[in-house]
């Protein structure tokens, strides 16, 4: 690929678990995972919980540092973040994220049109009236408007939320916009709202996602090329339609048969002795 | 199938119409304000309403039931009691709000940065404070009195020390608990410092607990000065303090004048009870719970 | 014949902010003895209230008419006594959440022999055996030893299954799961959900499924049931319901819904889904139906029985809805 987007080389991210204060055991979240997303691209990760999707997504935005491995965004380099805020103020421009829970994703005291206001007012030096202006545009581009604007988190619904914090995340103007289980807390109908949302904001801007989830319709939905992960690795990778359509990967198979669908009945999936051996590991 | 249509009537309260659940609920924490107002307005103001001088001496009326002139009666000097209670409402709880001002600002201070910061600077604040719980608050008062003799400003300062860890500890958990929230997160990925954060974001959530900690320092200072005044080592008399009155009406009560003992007493209590009250109140008055989803 | 469970025109109101809402109108729900019926709504639809109404369990404060028998007998009048024994020893209930149900200080034995020893005066070696035994049965291995840890050493879809052991275990003629695999993987959903299915034929037990994935619900019941905002919109056959819905709500749900096999633009819904209280008179989804008229908001808030099942829209016939289904009539409460 001439130029990624987002460049993840041979990421290595460990917990050390302490019990006790005494007894200590490694464990890899994230092992030896190599993928690049194309600029402009929607690249999904699937993975269910213990996957380390969650862990990369908080490295790639900074919340995390890795063990061993490079990360880079637009070329940017994840080294070079540290624990000052100028440099955190710089690689907020190269990745933003939009959370899975929208109801504590807001400072429940701060007006929604106020929480993306103060984004703007760090990262660019815009007149007052510049600025409501902008925040009016991203607050359209979500389809949100002036009321939802002026309201506390706690007066919307969780959809509202949910595009509020998309409309944040782009306030910055990212390269790379993470979703981590963005649509997973929402009723079905609003989930196809925010999928047909993201969708359309692809086409308008030049943002790039990474999309996590466990969701293969979801990811189906939105991506067009896609890691499939367990355990912190890399099981299967590929385009998102072939991996799907014609999965390789045991897990991949596995993953397809559990999704409920007309005519699916639910069947014993793995051993016990194999669900015993995933409970040590976490 | 048609069956009688069953009217299901619950245990307590069907078709209870409050005139509003917020405002029922928020009584007990309305009259609790009352009461600290008045008491408030007493510090301030308490010399200038005080209907007598509360030091003059008439051993002509010593130690008189409550009547007309004397409301609460007098002291065995003969001194208005009613007029020595609101006078003594100002040394008795001005220092107990030194206490617990400058208790709640470091301790805050100390709960957040530990929590927010983890590692070795949370271990070392950390067992700092488990240190300082092992001392008394009182017993850290007698030594401050031992060594820098007898007076009001030496016990404040010891107080204020001792009740440092008590609102560290609870701020420092509150915290922990608000920073693991995603909006927190999504700030610090936004590029903001973690002093801003802190300040506009973190701390203006955690405030209901920051209160309910202060509050509550408030009245272990209270309680703890005027165990001190009681035992003569803190206020000296002539000065009117509540600690002192119950101190000095001892002897009365032998001679069948109770007054002084008790309305100093009755004093202490409302206002510790009024200072506990809001303090629970308001430490779970916290924001809404988000619905469910 | 009698159902074993019948909710007849429940209404539930709950005070908010002192004032009564409407969560749950008209609602009438029957489950036979060995038929597994699954409730589908979305956030507000009221589905949860209605399996609580089901067990008794809502707030004090609630305004509730209507009926909820349990073989015959009225749930609503029973004494504290024998809706305690109701409640133990004819529903057996599965929660989203079980770490919450299951004392957390306590072994997982303790917590599953408590109530045969309690309720059935059985000696607590025989009660050890029985719940070995139906530890074994829900697919847990090394049953011996899972008695001896705490909830604490189990992960979440074996706490599942502990919670299933425990619905199990007094034979209750009924089953209420209430979203008993919302917080699991896909892959640990598959395993819960085959593991209840066959325990519930096994032992004839009815069920009560509540949950949010019409899929899902297919996939386990006889017959679904659709909720939205406190009413029912549709009750049919849980085989035909993806192909044929019967009201212009399940429709949309279904089509909103993406597949892992296609990618095409959602239909999605406009609007988001209403509350009982803050829909309007008539059809609750007039607002957001792209099918609405006039005299959909003179709907009858109870749906009308129709051949095939049960539809709240007023439409079903013109909008082809109905046809259908005229397959097989099927009973209902």
């Amino acid at each position: 690929m001439a130029d990624p987007v987002l460049s993840v080389v041979n990421l290595r991210k460990v917990f050390t678990i302490r019990e006790g204060g005494r007894r200590r055991a490694d464990l890899a979240a994230i092992d030896e995972l190599t993928f690049d997303v194309e600029r402009g691209g929607a690249f999904g990760v699937v993975g269910e919980s213990g996957s380390g999707k969650t862990t990369l997504a908080r490295i790639i935005v900074g919340l995390e540092t890795p063990t061993v491995g490079q990360v880079l965004v637009c070329g940017g380099d994840r080294r070079q973040l540290g624990r000052r805020a100028s440099e955190r103020k710089a690689w907020a421009r190269r990745a933003q994220m939009v959370f899975q829970d929208p109801y504590s994703s807001f400072d429940p005291r701060q007006r929604v049109a106020d929480s993306i206001e103060e984004v703007l007012k760090l990262h660019f030096s815009l007149s007052p009236s510049e600025q409501s202006k902008r925040v009016a545009e991203l607050l359209d581009q979500v389809g949100l408007d002036q009321r939802h604007g002026r309201a506390l988190p706690r007066g919307l619904s969780g959809g509202e939320r949910q595009r509020a914090a998309i409309a944040r995340a782009l306030a910055i103007k990212p390269d790379l916009l993470i979703l981590d289980e963005a649509v997973a807390s929402l009723d079905v109908s609003i989930q196809s709202q925010i999928l047909n949302l993201l969708s359309d904001l692809r086409q308008e801007t030049t943002v790039s996602y990474l999309f996590l989830s466990h969701d293969l319709a979801v990811i189906r939905q939105v991506t067009d090329n896609a890691i499939v992960m367990r355990e912190g690795r890399i099981v299967e990778q590929g385009a998102t339609d072939g991996i799907l359509d014609r999965p390789q990967h045991p897990y991949t198979k596995l993953l397809l048969s559990c999704v409920p669908a007309p005519r699916w009945k639910p069947r014993r999936t793995r051993s016990e002795r194999e669900a015993a051996a995933v409970e040590r590991n976490t | 199938m048609n069956s009688r249509p069953a009217v299901l009537r619950s245990p307590v309260g069907v078709r209870l119409h409050l005139p509003s659940r917020i405002g029922a609920a928020q009584i007990p924490t309305i009259f609790c304000l009352i009461v600290l107002g008045a008491i408030a307005f007493l510090v301030v103001f308490g010399p200038l309403v005080a209907p007598q001088d509360p030091n003059a001496v008439n051993l002509s009326v010593s130690l008189q039931g409550p009547s007309g002139a004397h409301p609460f009666g007098t002291d065995i000097a003969g001194r208005d009691l009613f007029s020595r209670i609101i006078v003594g409402a100002r040394t008795s709880v001005l220092g107990p709000l030194v206490i617990a001002v400058t208790a709640t600002a470091v301790g805050t201070l100390v709960g957040v940065v530990a929590a927010w910061k983890r590692g070795w600077i949370d271990s070392i604040l950390s067992r700092t404070m488990d240190v300082m719980f092992a001392i008394p608050g009182l017993l850290l008062a007698f030594m401050a009195v031992a060594v820098f003799g007898r007076g009001i400003t030496a016990p404040v300062i010891a107080l204020a020390i001792a009740n440092i860890p008590w609102v560290g500890r609870v701020v420092r958990s509150a915290a922990l608990r608000e920073r693991t929230l995603p909006y927190i997160a999504a700030y610090t990925t936004q590029g903001f410092s973690s002093f801003r954060i802190c300040l506009r974001h973190l701390l203006p959530n955690i405030m209901p607990t920051v209160l309910a900690q202060g509050t509550l320092a408030f009245t272990y200072g209270l309680v703890d000065l005027l165990a001190l005044n009681f035992l003569g080592l803190g206020v000296q008399p002539p000065t009117a303090d509540w600690g002192v009155l119950v101190s000095e009406g001892q002897d009365s009560i032998l001679r069948g004048a109770p007054e002084e003992t008790l309305f100093a007493s009755l004093f202490i209590v409302i206002t510790v009870v009024a200072a506990t009250v809001l303090s629970q109140r308001i430490g779970g008055d916290e924001a809404p719970a988000a619905p469910p989803a | 014949m009698t159902a074993l469970l019948d909710i007849e025109n429940l209404r539930v109101e709950l005070p908010v902010e002192g004032k009564l809402t409407t969560v749950i109108r008209n609602v009438s729900i029957s489950v036979a003895e060995r038929e597994a019926v699954a409730v589908v709504g979305e956030s507000g639809s009221g589905k949860s209230m209605t399996a609580r109404s089901a067990l008794r369990l809502l707030p004090r404060d609630a305004a509730v008419s209507g009926d909820v028998r349990f073989l015959g007998e009225s749930v609503f009048e029973m004494d504290s006594r024998s809706l305690r024994a109701y409640r133990a020893e004819c529903v057996g209930m599965i929660f989203q959440d079980p770490r919450a149900h299951i004392n957390p200080v306590r072994t997982i034995g303790d917590f599953l022999t408590e109530s045969l020893i309690s309720t059935r005066s059985m000696k607590p070696r025989e009660a050890r055996s029985r719940v070995t035994k139906l530890l074994d049965d829900v697919g847990v291995s090394r049953a011996e030893h899972r008695l001896r840890q705490f909830p604490y050493e189990l992960s979440g879809g074996l706490l599942q299954r502990v919670m299933i052991a425990s619905a199990l275990a007094m034979e209750p003629k009924l089953i209420l799961a209430d979203e008993p695999t919302t917080a699991l993987d896909v892959t640990t959903q598959s395993d819960v959900m085959s593991i209840l299915d066959e325990a519930r034929q096994e032992r004839g037990m009815g069920l009560l499924f509540i949950t949010h994935d019409l899929e899902l619900a297919a996939a386990v019941s006889d017959r679904t049931v659709v909720m939205y905002a406190g009413t029912i919109m549709e009750d049919q056959q849980s085989s035909r319901l993806h192909d044929t819905p019967m009201h212009p709500y399940s429709a949309a749900l279904i089509a909103s819904r993406p597949s892992p096999h296609q990618r095409q633009r959602l239909t999605a819904v406009a609007g988001r889904p209403q509350s009982a209280s803050e829909a309007p008179s008539g059809c609750p989804f007039g607002p957001r139906c792209s099918f609405r008229r006039d005299e959909c908001s003179e709907a009858p808030a109870a749906p009308r029985v129709l051949p095939g099942g049960r539809t709240g829209c007023i439409r079903a016939e013109d909008l082809g809805l109905v046809a259908a289904n005229q397959l097989e009539p099927i009973r209902h409460g």
